[in-house]
């Protein structure tokens, strides 16, 4: 009897912390299967301590484990020699991922009907980035803007190399100027090409999720 | 343009002579084979790698990416040679051939075809009575090979793979020879020729008297042993890329790198021509055996060959099977395996074929 309470002791310290434990059997009759209930641990991947579970003779015999993760590759081995259903691999210079409808890229600065760029220059992107990448300077708007507009951004420099893509810039604008297009970021040689000017935002990629977004053409491209 | 029918006197002239012209062409015919075959073996692995993972493996180079191969052997080439700081430099450049050469070296006495039936007709670059034993002894060589190269790194994971490599190569030796000896108490010769001429025939009218059916133990334990000698997963500790970050080679780069690669690309096919040879009976086809094409003829010297390449194709795609089924064994699993599993198998397995032989 000592020895089953040293045990169930230990148990106790060991882990879980449930002063039921503490009690060993005898709780177990009384606090049902609160006592009795192996920790999550346990129950969620077994009881992964070496020795803790008896392998049968057909087990220790390993041959007939084997054949089976045989056969099991076999399956898959078999029908990917003859059809291409189940291979997942995109050929990627030919066949573009398909993107979410709401994958953040490359920034663009819109531009009203009118031709006017959108952004008011209140500053609020600059506020929310967490990156500190978007860099404006207010001027007064031109002549052509008409009277609707006071200030406009006389330069708008993102660096592209700094954000991190988060969107907060999107959801801060109020005039809807500026947005997250679906363009992949690019590659720079230099450091000076990622500073992306208001010219470059202004015509930057498109908005739209691209045309392969819809259905897979995965496995196609066979060389 | 020769015939099917003809006559195959000039493959005697090539096989059985001794002149310097008929050896160099057939040391030729060797290495090339050989290196076609373990390059083309780089390729596969990665392609049955690939559709086992539900990939598409190489594609881009050359028609269904069958040239990948020369594609890697250009990269390896062009690659830098360097000589690691303070490296034993003899040491460090002697170990890439030692791991290389035996592959090459052993494969010159397993018999691929034979002209007429006999063991005295077979088609082998060197003849020599002792194949099986000469195999053995070449193959445990390469093993100096791993351990010169990990010792000369001078760095302690190729010391650690090389360390687990000769400990590995040398308990698994055991168990090889031990299964071996079964099979030659069966056949009562060492010579590889006449191995596969003892496979002749069938057992009780429809089994082939091949030795995997004859020896099953003794064909299991060498098969696993032959794993294990080419450190092929499930036993390729000495290089257990997550552990060692690649164990004796890692300090290696070049051709020098690529040696070692395709050594064990040569050793694998050593192991699986030497297993087709002890166990899968060779040249031999059973039931149609000798009834196709008459023997003596060139069409009897081709269809022998080329049922030896399917046996050994058949072989090496298991070898990558299993490379891409089974996971790592532990060390401690790997020595218990040998040790206390293997090598009691196979002497039990020579005490009872003995017993057997003794009362025949």
């Amino acid at each position: 009897m000592n020895t089953t309470e040293q045990h169930t002791d230990t148990h106790s310290d060991g882990g879980n912390g449930h002063g039921v434990h503490a009690q060993g059997d005898h709780a177990q009759s009384d606090n049902g299967h609160e006592a009795s209930a192996p920790n999550l641990r346990t129950q969620l991947i077994g009881d992964l301590e070496p020795g803790s579970r008896k392998l049968s003779i057909w087990e220790r015999l390993y041959i007939p484990e084997i054949v089976k993760g045989l056969g099991n590759t076999l399956r898959h081995f078999i029908p990917n020699l003859f059809s291409r259903k189940q291979i997942f691999t995109s050929q990627y210079p030919e066949e573009k991922r398909p993107f979410s409808a709401r994958f953040r890229g490359e920034h663009v600065l819109k531009v009203d009907e009118k031709g006017r760029i959108k952004c008011v220059a209140c500053y609020m992107c600059a506020a929310a980035c967490p990156a500190l990448c978007i860099h404006i300077v207010a001027a007064p708007s031109p002549e052509e803007y008409g009277p609707d507009r006071e200030k406009y951004p006389a330069s708008f420099v993102i660096d592209e190399l700094r954000c991190i893509f988060c969107g907060y810039c999107e959801e801060a604008c109020p005039e809807d100027a500026i947005g997250l297009s679906t363009k992949l970021p690019q590659v720079f040689n230099t450091r000076e090409e990622a500073l992306y000017d208001r010219t470059k935002l202004t015509h930057n990629g498109p908005m739209e999720p691209p045309k392969f977004a819809t259905g897979t053409t995965t496995g196609k491209y066979t060389k | 343009m020769i015939a099917i029918g003809e006559s195959a006197g000039f493959l005697f002239d090539l096989f059985y002579s001794d002149a310097a012209l008929h050896s160099g062409i057939r040391i030729f015919i060797l290495i090339n084979i050989v290196m076609l075959i373990a390059g083309f073996l780089v390729y596969f692995e990665r392609k049955v790698c690939a559709l086992i993972q539900n990939r598409l493996g190489p594609n881009r180079v050359g028609p269904r990416g069958l040239l990948q191969w020369v594609a890697d052997a250009i990269k390896l080439i062009t690659k830098e040679d360097i000589f690691p700081d303070k490296v034993d430099r003899k040491m460090y450049f002697l170990a890439p051939i030692i791991a290389f050469a035996p592959g090459l070296i052993a494969l010159a006495v397993i018999p691929f075809g034979s002209i007429g039936g006999d063991a005295s007709q077979a088609l082998v670059m060197t003849h020599v009575n002792i194949g099986l034993l000469f195999v053995l002894a070449v193959t445990s060589i390469s093993v100096y090979g791993i351990a010169f190269g990990g010792w000369a790194s001078n760095n302690k994971f190729s010391l650690l793979g090389s360390l687990r490599s000769s400990a590995q190569m040398v308990s698994y030796e055991i168990a090889m020879g031990l299964s071996l000896v079964a099979v030659i108490l069966v056949c009562e010769s060492v010579d590889l020729r006449e191995v596969v001429t003892s496979q002749y025939g069938t057992m009780w009218g429809f089994v082939p008297n091949w030795f995997c059916f004859r020896q099953p133990l003794a064909f299991l334990i060498f098969f696993v042993a032959a794993f294990a000698e080419g450190n092929r997963l499930p036993f390729d500790l000495p290089e257990a890329e997550p552990e060692l970050v690649g164990g004796y080679h890692t300090e290696y780069s070049s051709m020098k790198f690529g040696m070692f690669f395709l050594g064990e690309y040569a050793a694998m096919t050593l192991m699986a021509a030497f297993t087709v040879t002890l166990f899968f009976g060779g040249w031999h086809v059973p039931f149609v055996f000798g009834n196709l094409v008459q023997a003596g003829t060139i069409g009897f010297a081709l269809v022998s060959v080329l049922v030896f390449a399917i046996k050994l194709a058949l072989v090496l795609f298991f070898y990558l099977w299993v490379r891409w089924t089974l996971p790592r064994f532990r060390y401690d699993q790997l020595m218990n395996l040998g040790w206390k599993v293997m090598i009691p198998l196979a002497l039990a397995n020579i005490v009872i074929t003995g017993a057997f032989e003794a009362a025949r």
